[in-house]
């Protein structure tokens, strides 16, 4: 297991009214959040819309990730994903997570901060998760 | 003058183990600190601190316990300014400052004795004002050169110019020997193949490698839509980590470097590295009177995972393996490591 596979370690896809999956980071140092530039998931083919990171009690769409001055994501923490649609319907998902990051610690002459694009894939165990309750 | 590495080793080998999150940094280091007695451990602070970079006294005096209660010592605390955390966002020189004296600051909490940056991102007016704070705590700054480092290419000829023109005493280099590989390791062509790179591109990579030319070969074949993520990512780390200059080029700068990283990605070429251009660098070093700390860093990890080619890869034995390699080479016994000796 690499960092990037570290992402998905023993994940469970939550699938319910809101579908929620924990992550780790794919990196080998922790990161300002505001360093995380993107990240799309991918259920079993389909780009997956609207979709938010919890961590800390904080949830943050995606695209304001970068605009959160006060959150850091400890490289031993999960952040969980959540969203609506789509949720998967078989036992297991193929599940692949791209996110890009800002390395806030490596510039290049001329001061361009260098970015990266970690690319995990996975067959994820679902579970249903009755309307109503929160996994 | 000494004659003797004092041997080190970083928690960075221990990545995969502090990404499995089954032990906290610690934890990890307690046992780092019991399994290899009488050798100095590095610790990575932005994978150590939860208040990395702007770190909490507090946070760091708990590991500075830890390390007590062992009897041990902390060689290096890697750190750094996070200079760019966000698009368009850059530090500026107060913010970056400040980062670092928290750095300097938790590193003489530790008892270490150097902060370790990387090289040539900090400007040298926020160099020298962090200097200042280092001298006065007895530490040193050591900007991590590595990789592609050129040692007659500009960037690092200003960095020795401005340490001649200024007389600082407290701004040192740290050489990683991942500048002076011998060849890609075999582990790294093996991941390479297993994620479908042709073997005329790994072939012309190796080409590339002991001409100092991977730049020129991995960005364009980085275009190329049938490679996988992860065969890019093995490409970049050629590309950013790989380096094999000769240890006749890094010599004349002896006087300024004062730590050392040998960098290892696998058993093998660790030995073979060994036995041409790192070992030569660091008989050279000594020969010159350095007295820093050579520490075992085991980059190998990004490839090799917790599990590699089915069996289990546990750091800790790699680690001591690796050691053993180094006390061999250096015809030293393991507990003459553990004080310095100048």
């Amino acid at each position: 297991m690499t960092l990037t596979e570290h992402a998905l370690r023993g994940a469970v896809l939550a699938a319910g009214e809101t579908c929620r999956l924990a992550v780790g980071l794919p990196w080998y140092r922790s990161m300002p959040v505001s360093a995380v530039l993107g990240i799309d998931l991918t259920i079993d083919g389909e780009a997956v819309p609207d979709l938010h990171l919890r961590l800390e009690s904080r949830s943050v769409p995606v695209d304001e990730l970068d605009r959160v001055e006060d959150l850091a994501w400890f490289l031993q923490d999960r952040a969980t994903l959540e969203w609506r649609a789509p949720a998967p319907s078989d036992a297991v998902a193929d599940v692949v997570l791209r996110v890009r990051l800002q390395l806030p610690n490596l510039v290049v002459p001329g001061g361009t901060a260098v970015q990266v694009l970690q690319e995990v894939r996975g067959a994820v165990p679902v579970e249903t998760v009755p309307v109503g309750t929160v996994p | 003058m000494s004659t003797r590495a004092r041997l080190a080793v970083t928690l960075f080998s221990f990545t995969n183990e502090l990404l499995a999150a089954e032990r906290s940094p610690d934890a990890l280091l307690g046992e780092l600190l019991r399994a290899e007695p009488g050798v100095a451990v590095e610790i990575d602070g932005a994978q150590h601190f939860r208040s990395f970079p702007l770190l909490d006294l507090d946070e760091v005096r708990r590991t500075a316990g830890v390390i007590e209660a062992a009897g041990e010592r902390v060689s290096l605390l890697g750190g750094g300014a996070d200079v760019a955390p966000a698009p368009g966002r850059f530090l500026d020189a107060g913010e970056q400052l400040a980062q670092v004296r928290s750095q300097l600051a938790a590193a003489a909490i530790l008892s270490a004795e150097a902060v370790r940056i990387p090289f040539g991102v900090l400007p040298w007016d926020v160099l020298a004002r962090a200097a200042d704070d280092a001298r006065a705590a007895g530490l040193l700054l050591v900007e991590e050169v590595q990789g592609p480092a050129d040692p007659a290419g500009e960037p690092i000829r200003n960095r020795i110019a401005d340490l001649e023109r200024t007389g600082e005493t407290a701004v040192r280099l740290l050489l990683d020997t991942s500048a002076l590989m011998s060849g890609l390791p075999e582990t790294y062509v093996a991941a390479l193949r297993a994620e479908g790179v042709p073997d005329a591109l790994v072939g012309r990579l190796g080409e590339a490698l002991a001409s100092g030319r991977v730049a020129p070969l991995v960005l364009p074949a980085l275009a190329d839509p049938a490679l996988s993520p992860a065969a890019r990512g093995l490409l970049i780390t050629a590309m950013t980590r790989f380096g094999a200059s000769r240890a006749a080029s890094w010599l004349p700068l002896a006087r300024w470097i004062a730590a050392v990283h040998v960098k290892w990605w696998d058993l093998d070429s660790a030995a073979a590295d060994l036995a041409a251009e790192t070992g030569a660098v660091i008989d050279g070093l000594l020969a010159s009177g350095f007295d820093g700390t050579v520490c075992s860093e085991w980059g190998g990890h990004e490839w090799q995972g917790l599990e590699w080619q089915g069996l289990e890869v546990a750091a800790s034995r790699q680690v001591a393996a690796h050691l053993d390699l180094l006390r061999a080479r250096f015809g030293q016994p393991s507990t003459d490591f553990s004080t310095k000796t100048t």
